[in-house]
């Protein structure tokens, strides 16, 4: 305890040294700098030659100097301890500080070296975390051959205790990003796994299917009608059985976080007739008349093909099953607008199926969106659906920022609508930069795009049939996936041959990286076409969230510069 | 195509890994009047369609070898053989396949699980 006024002032000094101390500690300094001050604020405050910090390796058990002054580096480097041995060794095998007074009069201790020491005094203290030693900070040679004191003692293992938490700190993040990454590659894995379920399965099942459709042909000789009926009771099921698998498989993604959109242009009536031509046994068996109402020219929608083909297979299925024999079912399709902000209004396509059917309860028309919610429990097994396609729906639907709803009246029918917001190209890659962007920042990632822009498209494009165009920019998207490796991150753009990757959790740094990459392989372009090899040059940027620009917008305009760049030249 | 009967016959290159599948697809085109080449590999498939030149092909996505997006690639980017219709079968249809079999050259693009019939519908339609 501090007695006289010098005392205090010196305790006043190391209060504000500590605090200064801590509070980089909690800061994101990185552990490098945070040590560095600690071992300099040591030096200074303690008045001594030398300081090292020594961190122990649990395994090896032994420790070695992570930080140190007034210690050569060759010492540094060289310098291993084991427990046990000498003073830093004593101190991580006890976890008890040690204060020694002249230490050629301490038997447990002799200096390898004589004058390593030209003052005897050393002090030692352990680093401690969760109770067990993780180091040591050794101090020594005291300025004026003064011995250290108790007081000494108690500041070097406050010193200390800062450098654990800086330690700690720096492992659990390290350890946390590690976890994370090992999470990644589970995911990947998972979704590999997914997608390799999805290309096992669908093969033998359809084997199945086509050796079924040969025998109710006839095709293989002729059948009884026993055999038929059994044949047809396979083909429902394989029917049944590949719906599914297809619904798991949504699902799992869906749920994995890994449903990624694949947005194009697509077309409502070309959607529609592709998936009645899929129901039309059951059409003709049930005499149901479809009235497809959905105008041939819709406004032009940007949405995962695939997905909404999903989503009215769920629909017409359903409108068709739950409809009696001989009645109706109506397609429809229209432009509405509704407003999303203040002043703000957008227009979206409204697809409508509805059916004549028994209708839907009132308490249950929220239900049915749920998971493993079955109407059709009175159903005979064969045309029972898997309580799957509603929720996959309404995932599908809020991922593409449209909606999905019921509308039903008992006994006359129900309509089911569902629907999409209309975009322009524009449109459409600024929504796909702000989903990129939204979820960047909520997980404080960085976000990248990369452009790359055909410089002499113009000229090139008059040389080229239309084929050998859409040739050359798949070959270049090729060429960019591979470097990226992450297919999903890409979006192409066509028109103005240029295409871009947006990198989700990629610096900077990583950006330059990748199109420096892009840029290497893209030195020896073999473009080979009928009018001979065509000479492309490139223009290559990169624009980054939060480097960049720290929105949707401006990220957008920061890469349109890129763009402009190239038709300004 | 009833009165169809030998050399008017028209080919139909099938490529596809899975023999099983193959034979199914095979005995299908066959009860439907079509010779049938067949190829269980990318390059096979290649070479078969470059030396016979096929009315038409039916083309598996994920082959060995020589991937049928590949094998579409070449020749549908090559005068003698882009008139050979491409028709791109695959296991399901996932996201990106059907634009890049597009982009690719492939005339249309079916889901191995659809109905029988919708590829007998299109490989009519293509041959018209």
């Amino acid at each position: 305890m501090p007695k006289s006024k010098g005392n205090l002032k010196n305790k006043v000094q190391w209060l504000e040294i500590l605090f200064k101390i801590a509070k980089e500690v909690n800061s994101n300094l990185g552990l490098k700098r945070c040590l560095k001050s600690i071992i300099d604020n040591t030096v200074e405050v303690l008045n001594v030659e030398r300081s090292s910090l020594m961190l122990l390796d649990k395994q090896k058990k032994e420790l070695r100097i992570e930080y140190a002054k007034g210690i050569s580096r060759e010492v540094i480097k060289k310098a291993i301890v084991k427990i046990g041995v000498g003073v830093s060794g004593w101190v991580a095998k006890t976890g008890k500080p040690l204060l020694i007074n002249d230490i050629s009069k301490d038997r447990r201790f002799r200096p390898r070296e004589k004058g390593k020491y030209y003052n005897q005094s050393l002090l030692s203290v352990p680093l401690k975390a969760r109770d067990q030693v993780i180091g040591v900070l050794n101090v020594n040679n005291k300025r004026g051959k003064r011995i250290f004191t108790k007081d000494d003692l108690e500041l070097l293992s406050a010193l200390a205790n800062e450098a654990s938490i800086a330690v700690s700190n720096a492992r659990l993040y390290q350890e946390l990003l590690s976890a994370n990454e090992r999470l990644k590659e589970l995911d990947l894995l998972k979704s590999d796994f997914v997608a390799n379920v999805s290309h096992e399965l669908g093969t033998p099942l359809a084997t199945c299917r086509y050796f079924t459709s040969l025998m109710l042909k006839e095709a293989a000789g002729a059948i009884n009608k026993q055999q038929r009926d059994y044949l047809q009771l396979m083909d429902s099921n394989i029917e049944r059985l590949t719906r599914l698998i297809n619904n798991l498989l949504s699902l799992s993604r869906i749920e994995a976080g890994r449903f990624d959109l694949k947005r194009l242009k697509i077309k409502m009536a070309d959607l529609s007739t592709e998936v009645l031509r899929t129901f039309e046994g059951l059409l003709l068996e049930k005499q149901i008349d479809v009235e497809n109402r959905i105008p041939k020219e819709t406004p032009d929608i940007y949405a995962d093909r695939e997905r909404i083909i999903e989503v009215f297979t769920n629909l017409i299925g359903n409108a068709i099953k739950f409809s009696p024999k001989n009645s109706k079912v109506l397609l429809d399709a229209k432009t509405i607008s509704k407003s999303i902000a203040k002043g703000q209004e957008r227009k979206y396509l409204r697809v409508e199926v509805t059916d004549t059917g028994k209708g839907i309860e009132p308490d249950s028309i929220e239900k049915i969106f749920s998971k493993f919610e079955q109407l059709d429990r009175d159903l005979p097994q064969r045309e029972k659906g898997t309580g799957l396609g509603l929720a996959i729906s309404r995932e599908i639907l809020k991922l593409h920022k449209g909606e999905i709803w019921a509308e039903s009246e008992l006994n006359k029918g129900s309509s089911f609508f569902f629907t999409l917001p209309i975009f322009n190209e524009e449109e459409h890659f600024f929504e796909r930069v702000s989903d990129e962007i939204n979820r960047a920042r909520s997980e404080h990632n960085s976000l990248s795009l990369v452009v790359l822009a055909v410089e002499n498209f113009s000229k090139v494009k008059t040389r080229l049939s239309r084929d050998e165009i859409l040739g050359l920019m798949f070959e270049l998207e090729a060429i960019v996936k591979k470097t990226v490796r992450r297919p999903n991150d890409v979006v192409i753009r066509f028109k103005k041959g240029e295409i871009l990757a947006i990198l989700a959790d990629t610096n900077k740094e990583g950006a330059y990286a990748l199109a420096g990459r892009v840029r290497e392989s893209l030195e020896k372009p073999e473009f080979n076409t009928s009018s001979g090899r065509i000479k492309l040059n490139f223009e290559i940027g990169v624009v980054t969230y939060p480097d960049d620009a720290l929105n949707e917008t401006e990220l957008v305009n920061e890469a349109n510069k890129v763009l402009t760049k190239k038709e300004g030249k | 195509m009833t009165e169809d009967k030998g050399n008017t016959k028209k080919r139909i290159l099938v490529v596809d890994d899975e023999p099983d599948f193959l034979m199914a697809i095979k005995a299908m085109l066959e009860a439907n009047n079509f010779t049938v080449l067949v190829a269980i590999d990318g390059q096979e498939g290649l070479n078969v369609a470059r030396s016979e030149k096929p009315d038409l092909i039916v083309l598996d996505l994920m082959l060995p070898k020589m991937d049928g997006y590949k094998v579409c690639r070449f020749l549908k980017f090559d005068e003698k053989y882009r008139m050979i219709p491409i028709i791109m079968l695959t296991a399901r249809g996932q996201n990106e396949d059907r634009q890049l079999g597009k982009d690719m050259g492939a005339d249309c693009y079916i889901v191995k699980s659809e109905r029988p019939e919708t590829l007998l519908e299109k490989i009519n339609e293509l041959l018209k």
